[in-house]
């Protein structure tokens, strides 16, 4: 029932012109054998993605700290490639930013810096100040806490990580990033 | 976990350390926490350790460790050593120097990995140290301390 109020929901909002909302930066955790932030290569594959703007190592949170550019597309998989371009994986990904009036329902998938983002948690949206979202999608979480998040949400399209297939446009998959609110 | 541990360090210090290496070192200029400019080439005639590490990485804070250890014994033969610190944060930097006690010549290079320094010296990936003989040129790459120690006694020789 609920992946049908979804794809309604898609086919509703899909071609609609939204206000471009946006991530204005990102903390990303890669994992490895060797220590991430210490490569120059994965600090070159991030730099070089057209929508970061900034890269930068944390050792707070032994984490990059990436800024986004503004009015690009923001795409969570690309971070993810270009991590594993460089030999590592994602360990984390927590994508930064503020509501403003922009502020999405819980319930309902919304659009964001040119992606589409559910949340698994009902008490997603606080206020209208800073959030911060995680990304539990394949690959963007360790294997264990992604079979975690799988057995824990139950949500189909958290294991194909796309809106359930739709019948009037079989071919044109829609890519679907699950979140849950860190902050 | 054994087998682990040998991989991480075979990772960490490739045996690629190469004492046949004899390559003209290449010049930089970088300022020190109190803002003097120095050069590697202003220390022709002497062996130099050159280290690159930064706040952020934790290998090279390690590392860092077993330098303050042997830095004693290498100050004593006049060999200079030097840390270039890839931070971007100065703060940051100098936080790091003074917690692990870095007694030696500090330069910080801000641009970090998009500096022209990390590409003439083929440094990818951090901690990476070169051993810079009396004439200036590099001998060594990575190397472990016991062959830093080593390389040096048969260059001041």
């Amino acid at each position: 029932m609920r992946a049908k109020s979804l794809l309604l929901l898609l086919l509703l909002v899909g071609g609609q012109q939204f206000c471009f909302a946006q991530f204005q930066s990102a903390r990303l955790q890669a994992t490895g054998l060797t220590c991430a932030l210490c490569s120059k290569a994965i600090h070159e594959s991030l730099q070089k993605l057209p929508f970061v703007a900034k890269v930068e190592a944390d050792i707070q949170s032994s984490a990059f700290a990436i800024l986004f550019r503004n009015g690009e597309t923001q795409d969570p998989d690309a971070l993810k490639a270009a991590v594993e371009e460089a030999g590592f994986f994602v360990g984390e990904l927590l994508l930064e930013g503020q509501w403003g009036e922009n502020m999405p329902a819980s319930s309902l998938p919304f659009k964001w810096g040119g992606n589409w983002y559910y949340f698994l948690s009902s008490k997603a949206v606080k206020d209208k100040s800073s959030f911060t979202l995680s990304v539990i999608d394949k690959g963007f979480v360790t294997d264990k806490a992604y079979k975690k998040y799988l057995s824990q949400y139950k949500q189909t399209s958290l294991s194909t990580g796309f809106f359930k297939e739709d019948s009037l446009n079989p071919d044109k998959k829609q890519r679907l990033f699950h979140v849950l609110t860190v902050k | 976990m054994r087998l682990l541990l040998v991989l991480v360090l075979l990772v960490q210090f490739p045996v690629s350390a190469q004492p046949q290496l004899q390559i003209p070192a290449s010049d930089f200029r970088l300022a020190t926490p109190a803002g003097d400019s120095v050069s590697l080439s202003s220390f022709r005639g002497k062996v130099v350790l050159l280290d690159f590490w930064a706040s952020w990485c934790a290998p090279c804070r390690v590392a860092n460790k077993n330098l303050v250890k042997i830095y004693p014994r290498l100050k004593e033969k006049g060999v200079v050593v030097i840390s270039i610190s890839l931070d971007e944060n100065r703060k940051s930097w100098l936080e790091a120097v003074k917690k692990d006690r870095l007694g030696w010549l500090q330069v910080r290079e801000a641009r970090g990995w998009y500096a022209s320094v990390t590409t003439d010296w083929a440094v990818n990936k951090i901690p990476a140290t070169f051993l810079i003989d009396q004439e200036g040129n590099v001998v060594g790459r990575d190397l472990m301390e016991a062959d830093i120690e080593k390389m040096i006694d048969q260059l001041i020789q």
